[in-house]
């Protein structure tokens, strides 16, 4: 096979889930919180798709588990954005520490 | 190097160079380079990058014709058993198409430079330029379905943004939208054929699919839906019947663009598609009568749509829309080369037409648009320009201006063999062709147009600019074009014994060959030279001849039957209010569903509930009162017992447990901050202890 093997892809997903972790944390953009999720499912994914390509690579369910999981992130941000578009709009700022309205 | 590697790489560089001059100019814009370095890097690197290009097409074209033929891919992706591959193909059907498509880019580039001398996104329409070239050639050296649709859909994507150029114009954004949504009803074809053909074969390779149809893996009804998907997508691309609207719409772009789009990129790629995949389309019987019926009924309502135009531009649109009819018209007979010779010399004439046209608008000023009955016969003034529309219209016309006959010959000769009604229909079509084109060139380069124009416009208050001048830069390519015209019209030519035919049709051998008789030359030469002089003497007669008297003041638009033809026979029309009775009947539907049926149930829900009421206040004065009486008197009794107890124990403790409660709460209801970070730091820390305790719980066991 050659290439990295399996704990190579595990490491880069660990440390794309931490990146992502922080990002989500620690960012008061919410676009950038939005951002920070996509790290975290892009990290599962890549762990994913390592596990299949090391454990089990003659089965391709894999692969499209991957790919729908792909499309549904990307559906998923596009609806995430949509709505900060919409809370931008009425309240002229992304900052989440401005949200306080999921109190009460 | 062996012969293979070498055209494998002058394949990637002549694929590539347009692209990485995209990606250069773009960087640097990107960059922020300062205007004028901008417009140099953009001038430069197009304009090589082309040249690059040409000159390896033409390098590929030599090694075709000395018989070299290679595919060399590589493995993009497995899933399970199968393989994705994506490879490069050179054979006579790439080599040609990529010649013209480098050849046409690269002068349209030159050309441009001149265009466009005096635009704000200079930089940035260069940018588009090439990379639309770069994406139709790699469309057409695609060895692979799924590389082939990759490089579709670039194309779609370049194109929607040259024909949404200029922005700032109300045309254009909805012309770029319409262009691109059009195409992509076809496109969705496309990808369902390429995916059955896939799931059929296992492969996305051309050529092996083309094997797989031939020695009859497939066949049968799901064959002829591949097919008819297929050509789907070819019909989107190439401006057919019942997607043909986009294209006279797609002029909102800049001149040299439409050029582009006209002749060797865009509408070539659907019948690249269907020359491509020939073998295919006629193992499955029915598609092949579909594509030769569609491609004939766009040709005569095109042609005649032609002839209604009032505007330059769109006249030589609808030209290309019935040309591409016609050369589907041979590809669907079985005639790869009836088909593909067409395609290339219209290429270059219509090219030449458009750049003559665009010469015409920039001299006059004008955004694009040369209306006969603002500008007509101003193109006299510009000598060059109107011999280069001159030689390419009569090119279009069907007449031999050099040792080659009409481009069309060799299809009308096919339907000639096979099915006179067809070339009955030809006839006809030829006859139109050179009557619009014919009534173009006098209505917008002759003394005849100018009078027309003089009529429309008595009051003369347009007085054009006093002195029109070609520039050097956009005469040349125009020229050069011409001249290509010229040179290699002969190569398919009866006169010559049609080297081409042999280039692209090789000797019947193998599977995929299609043993195509083409016959009855005599007869088609007079055919098609009666029907084009024909032609030309009518538009002579109506259009040459007229001498306005003050009564033909009006000659444009005096009836609704004229109105209806000049709009293309109102398809636009149709879709729009087809799509409007579809959302009112739906709305009908839903209101009568409505009306009908659930207000009918809520009437009768609403009669039930009433009627239950009544039963329950029968039941609740008669029975329940009574009872009632009685249980409130037993109570009364308790309760004057019971309400000491109550006041001395029950209300102390009460009042004890809700301080209790309220002062514990207090702490967690500080918790609900409303604040997101705080929700999903809670999440996080949470998901993290319930992991460590399960890893200690599995370290434990």
């Amino acid at each position: 096979m050659g290439g990295p093997g399996l704990l190579a892809y595990l490491v880069v997903g660990g440390l794309l889930f931490a990146i992502g972790v922080f990002a989500v944390l620690c960012q008061r953009g919410a676009v950038m919180v939005l951002m920070g999720i996509e790290i975290i499912l892009n990290a599962a994914i890549l762990n994913l798709v390592a596990f299949w390509r090391f454990v089990n690579p003659a089965d391709y369910a894999g692969q499209v588990f991957v790919i729908i999981a792909m499309t549904i992130g990307a559906v998923e941000m596009a609806v995430g954005l949509g709505i900060m578009l919409m809370v931008y709009r009425v309240k002229g700022t992304q900052n989440i520490d401005k949200f306080g309205e999921m109190k009460e | 190097m062996s012969l293979d590697v070498l055209a494998i790489i002058l394949i990637i560089v002549t694929c590539l160079s347009p692209l990485a001059a995209f990606v250069a100019i773009s960087l640097a814009g990107w960059f922020g380079l300062a205007e004028s370095g901008l417009r140099r890097l953009a001038a430069v690197a197009s304009v090589g990058a082309t040249t690059l290009a040409a000159g390896g097409s033409g390098w590929l074209l030599w090694l075709a014709i000395i018989g070299l033929q290679t595919q060399a891919g590589f493995k993009w992706a497995s899933f399970g058993n199968r393989a994705v591959e994506l490879s490069l193909r050179l054979d006579p059907l790439s080599a040609s198409l990529s010649a013209l498509i480098a050849t046409v880019a690269l002068l349209v580039t030159i050309y441009s430079l001149g265009y466009m001398r005096d635009d704000a996104r200079y930089a940035r329409y260069f940018a588009c330029l090439s990379f639309f070239s770069g994406a139709m050639l790699v469309l057409v050296w695609s060895g692979s379905l799924l590389l082939l649709y990759m490089a579709w859909e670039l194309v779609g994507l370049a194109s929607y943004l040259l024909i949404g150029y200029y922005w700032e114009r109300p045309e254009a954004g909805p012309a770029a939208t319409k262009a691109f949504l059009i195409t992509r009803i076809g496109d969705v074809g496309l990808l369902l054929a390429i995916a059955a053909l896939f799931l059929q074969t296992g492969t996305f390779d051309i050529i092996r699919n083309l094997e797989a149809v031939a020695t009859g893996q497939i066949s049968g009804p799901l064959l002829t839906v591949i097919a008819l998907l297929l050509f789907m997508g070819a019909a989107g691309k190439s401006a057919q019947l019942p997607f043909q609207v986009w294209l006279p719409d797609a002029m909102a772009g800049p001149t040299p663009v439409s050029a582009l789009i006209h002749s060797a990129t865009m509408v070539a790629a659907g019948v690249y598609l269907v020359a491509r995949m020939l073998p295919l389309i006629m193992a499955a019987g029915v598609a092949a009568g579909v594509v030769v019926a569609i491609g004939l009924a766009t040709t005569l309502l095109a042609s005649c749509a032609a002839l209604a135009q009032t505007e330059l531009k769109r006249v030589l649109a609808y030209s290309t829309i019935s040309q591409l009819g016609e050369m589907l018209v041979g590809l669907g007979l079985g005639g790869l080369f009836a088909g593909t010779y067409h395609l290339l010399i219209q290429g270059l004439f219509k090219a030449a037409l458009f750049l003559a046209a665009g010469n015409l608008a920039h001299a006059l000023g004008s955004t694009g648009r040369v209306e006969f009955a603002r500008y007509g016969g101003q193109g006299r003034r510009l000598p060059f320009t109107r011999l280069g529309f001159l030689i390419a219209g009569l090119a279009l016309a069907g007449i031999p201006i050099t040792l080659a006959p009409s481009s069309r010959d060799p299809i009308l000769s096919l339907a000639l063999t096979r099915q006179p009604l067809i070339a009955g229909l030809l006839v006809v079509a030829d006859f139109l062709t050179a009557a619009y084109i014919a009534r173009a060139f006098l209505l917008a380069f002759t003394e005849a147009g100018s009078r027309q124009a003089k009529t429309i416009q008595a009051e003369a208050t347009l007085s054009p600019p006093p002195k029109l001048k070609e520039t050097k830069i956009m005469v040349g390519p125009l020229l050069v074009l011409v001249g290509l015209v010229i040179i290699v019209a002969p190569f398919g030519s009866l006169w010559l014994g049609q080297p081409f035919k042999a280039f692209i049709e090789p000797t019947p051998s193998g599977v995929l060959a299609l043993p195509i008789e083409y016959g009855m030359e005599g007869l088609t030469l007079i055919l098609s030279l009666g029907a084009a002089l024909a032609g030309l003497a009518a538009a002579w007669y109506f259009v040459g001849l007229s001498r306005p008297t003050p009564t033909q003041a009006q000659p444009y638009k005096v009836s609704p039957l004229y109105n209806w033809v000049e709009s293309g026979f109102g398809f636009d029309t149709l879709y729009t209010k087809g799509l409007e009775q579809v959302a009112l009947s739906l709305m009908q539907a839903a209101n009568w569903f409505e009306r009908i049926v659930l207000n009918a149930v809520a009437d009768r829900l609403a009669v039930a509930v009433l009627l239950g009421a009544q039963v329950i206040r029968n039941f609740d004065t008669k029975i329940l009162d009574r009872a009632a009486d009685q249980l409130a008197d037993l109570t009364l009794g308790l309760a004057r017992r019971q309400s000491d107890f109550d006041k001395q124990v029950v209300d102390q403790a009460a009042e004890g447990l809700a301080i209790g409660v309220g002062r514990s709460s207090r702490p967690l209801s500080r918790l609900q901050t409303g604040q997101v970070g705080n929700y999903l730091l809670a999440i996080f820390v949470w998901s993290m202890l319930a992991l460590a305790v399960s890893l200690i719980l599995s370290f434990w066991s």
